[in-house]
């Protein structure tokens, strides 16, 4: 670190920087980028799909765009997603001036970025074709993805697999940074009872990420033996369904290390736009640490139709169930928090209220489809699909979007147009329920997921399905559109535009000067009261 | 439109390259770990660098500035925290290994029987070998226990106790692992159930205690320059907590894999 002397060259301020803000800002850029790349994956998926046999696509390049979509949706999109927000906003809503260890904070964001291009080296490896790019979906299963078995390529996969590897390291970076940050870092008066929701959302997938990453590193690390040193740990003599173990022993949790941060963003937005104080703020707190807990409980319900010991299958039933328990507590406080209050019609709002019910749907359905009799039925097929996108997209991505409009104006010191944010939730909402909730239709009616071509009888459902994702791709234009153009003329803000006065995360702000283009505030001050 | 106000304070910056060149080096890593050949030995050198070198001679500075960041509550420092969460994580792996180890046993028991009897053979020299890892433990212990009294050559000897030690096991790990090779115990091609799940698990562990030794002879130069005394010695408290840790793991292994009790 070099101190006392200021740097004016832009491009080492931000490749060099140590600043939780600026991380956070990188993260945010970087995670959009791959959100709208992997959204025209999603496109080119649907167009393919929108008619029986070839539409634009062939097989090959079929499974390397739904392997790239979901991969990158969830390891380079929603995860880092969240590691935006959480760097941007921790510190500050704890009163520190920044996180605990700064340069491994800048190493997690860069090696996060290492681990995307590792990811799809693939792709560039054979410029001629690119049939060398990894083809076996995000979750990489052995044996498509061992070497021999599938029709899948020397390099791709392999490269795949580290990348899975390095990402989970630099999400480790990350976790640990935030955990002691908000252990070591609250500034006087910030306790465990009185902290932002958000925190207790970070805190705790932090928390989740440090005991369950590793077991995806492992998962990754013994495949990649196998691929590369003869071992047989999943294939021949080995066991695949071990590989399954330990990769949902990891990636059950990281559904909630995808869910539980949204869902602080909205404990967060919820009051401050209804203009009500959070209802049952330690019922919310205890039920993120709940289903934290529970998360690691639940991961053989992926694996009911593996073969395993009923007894086993009967006990993680019961326990993906309860689960909905304190799901269904923060659904209760966040009603509740908006009963009677006065509810600002806006964009951070609309997404909120989004969230809440599409997450209702998508969390119905887990709760539908844990029943393993009714698992039997609708594994791996659509309705696994419109489940994974009711929670991800419905939820989640509603959820960052919500915090998103509301913070908007603390990143960038100017206010989003209002008429656009409407525009980008109405479409959205619309486009989303037109394709994913058909897709219910279709995973009843026995359509499997990750298939290139399909019977007749199909052929309708997923020509809705096809426009509705394009419906909902149109409405993210003007969300482009709107963050762009507000970045160089949006309406200056002068401090909280939302008129909370007790919002820790505006002390210490000043509008930023953007002709100059320094995207760094002030250090807040280390002294603030209670959020809330 | 109005103009924002001038006034936006330069907030000093603290910027550092060796995050951005440490990635680096980790993709490069592991692209030479995928293509191997001179590409492998690239790899290590553009990791190895930067983290080894440049990254600690950053720390270095910052320790000889005395560096402390604000706000953060009395207690033990965030070096000593970010260490225990780390090695939270180093659970979690072992723990996935070992679950590894117990679903192969319960699917080959043959295997593991005939690979058990190969163990046996070796038991007594690996029971030689734990008795040495557990007393690298207590000289570390003993330099931990001098440094807090401001002993330095206590510390120096308890470090160097606790080097040597650390090295004698790994020769003799070796040893095993070259005998064992001779019996036809091997990893990869020719391995079976047993033999890679055995190399996999030890060999990680190994791993585990070459890198103790790189973080204790670093330690060990400091010491011999008398940086460390009663106040300042988070790096002798935060290595003791992994090398303690590594010890750890190593005695479940010793009663799981090698004497077969669980």
């Amino acid at each position: 670190m070099s101190h006392g002397h200021v740097e004016t060259n832009p491009v080492k301020r931000w490749l060099f920087t140590t600043d939780h803000k600026k991380i956070g800002l990188l993260y945010l850029w970087t995670s959009f980028i791959f959100f709208f790349a992997a959204g025209i994956a999603a496109l080119l998926v649907r167009t393919e799909l929108a008619t029986t046999g070839k539409t634009i696509v062939d097989e090959t390049t079929y499974y390397m765009l739904y392997s790239f979509h979901g991969a990158t949706m969830l390891f380079l999109w929603i995860i880092p997603v969240a590691a935006g927000f959480a760097n941007y906003f921790l510190p500050l809503l704890l009163g520190a001036p920044d996180v605990a260890f700064p340069r491994l904070n800048a190493l997690s964001y860069w090696t996060f970025l290492g681990a995307a291009i590792l990811m799809y080296m693939g792709f560039f490896w054979g410029l001629s074709d690119l049939s060398d790019a990894a083809q076996a979906g995000w979750t990489s299963y052995p044996p498509i993805s061992s070497l021999g078995h599938g029709q899948v390529s020397l390099h791709g996969v392999d490269f795949f697999i580290m990348g899975i590897h390095l990402i989970g390291v630099s999400s480790m970076i990350g976790a640990i940074n935030f955990v002691v940050t908000t252990l070591r870092m609250r500034a006087p008066g910030i306790t465990f009872h009185n902290m932002s929701l958000f925190v207790w959302a970070t805190f705790t997938t932090s928390i989740l990420v440090i005991f369950a990453t590793p077991f995806i590193g492992t998962a990754q690390m013994l495949n990649f033996m196998d691929r590369n040193f003869a071992t047989e740990f999943f294939i021949n003599s080995g066991d695949p369904v071990l590989y399954q173990h330990i990769f949902w022993f990891y990636s059950h949790p990281a559904v909630y290390v995808m869910i539980l941060p949204p869902m602080g963003l909205i404990s967060e937005v919820l009051p401050r736009m209804v203009r009500r104080p959070i209802f049952g703020y330690k019922a919310i707190a205890y039920s993120t640490v709940a289903i934290a807990f529970l998360g690691f409980t639940v991961w053989a319900h992926h694996m009911f139709t593996t073969g395993i010991d009923y007894r086993a299958r009967l006990a993680f039933m019961i326990m993906t169930m309860v689960i909905g328990v304190p799901t269904g507590v923060k659904f209760f406080n966040w009603i509740l928090t908006m009963w009677g209050g006065h509810l600002r019609w806006e964009a951070p709002l609309l997404f909120a209220v989004g969230f809440i019910s599409m997450f209702l749907i998508g969390g119905i359905d887990g709760v539908f489809m844990a029943l393993i009799p009714v698992d039997y039925h609708l594994h791996d097929t659509y309705w696994a699909v419109s489940h994974i996108h009711y929670v991800l997209f419905g939820g989640a991505v509603m959820g960052v979007f919500a915090g998103f409009y509301y913070w908007f104006p603390r990143m960038s010191g100017r206010m989003y147009g209002k008429k656009l944010g409407a525009w980008h939730f109405w479409l959205t909402m619309i486009g989303l329920n037109m394709v994913f909730m058909t897709m219910h239709f279709l995973g009843t009616a026995g359509m499997p997921r990750r298939i290139y071509d399909y019977r007749e009888i199909y052929q309708t459902l997923n020509l809705v399905a096809t426009i509705g994702a394009f419906l909902l791709g149109i409405g993210q234009l003007p969300f482009i559109w709107n963050v762009l153009s507000s970045l160089r003329s949006g309406t200056p803000v002068k401090g909280d535009p939302w008129n909370i006065r007790q919002a820790i995360e505006w002390n210490g702000f000043k509008p930023i000067n953007t002709r100059d283009g320094q995207g760094v505030h002030a250090t807040p001050p280390t002294t603030g009261g209670g959020s809330d | 439109m109005s103009e924002p106000p001038r006034d936006v304070p330069v907030v000093e910056e603290h910027l550092s390259s060796t995050p951005i060149m440490v990635a680096a080096g980790a993709l490069l890593l592991y692209i030479g770990m995928e293509l191997r050949g001179p590409m492998t030995y690239v790899g290590l050198a553009a990791f190895i660098i930067p983290l080894g070198f440049l990254w600690i001679r950053e720390d270095m500075k910052m320790w000889n500035d005395k560096f402390e960041m604000p706000g953060v509550a009395p207690g033990h420092p965030l070096g000593w925290w970010g260490m225990t969460f780390f090695l939270a994580t180093e659970v979690m792996f072992f723990a996935s290994m070992f679950a590894a180890f117990f679903v192969a046993r319960a699917e080959h028991p043959g295997i593991f029987e005939l690979g058990h009897e190969h163990l046996s053979e070796a038991l007594p020299l690996v029971t030689i070998n734990t008795i040495i890892l557990v007393t690298s433990g207590f000289f570390y212990h003993y330099a931990l226990h001098s440094v807090r009294k401001n002993n330095r050559t206590g510390l120096t000897i308890g470090l160097l106790g606790t080097l040597l030690l650390g090295a004698t096991f790994l020769t003799i790990q070796a040893r095993e692992y070259a005998s064992l090779i001779n019996e036809g115990v091997v990893f990869g091609d020719g391995g079976d159930a047993f033999s890679n799940v055995f190399y996999g698990l030890t060999g990680a562990h190994g791993f585990h205690v070459f890198l103790g030794l790189v973080f204790i002879f670093i330690l060990f130069v400091r010491a011999a320059k008398g940086q460390f005394n009663a106040e300042r010695h988070l790096a002798v408290d935060a290595i003791g907590l992994y090398w303690h840790f590594v010890d750890l793991v190593w005695i479940g292994l010793y009663f799981v894999v090698y004497v077969g009790v669980i």
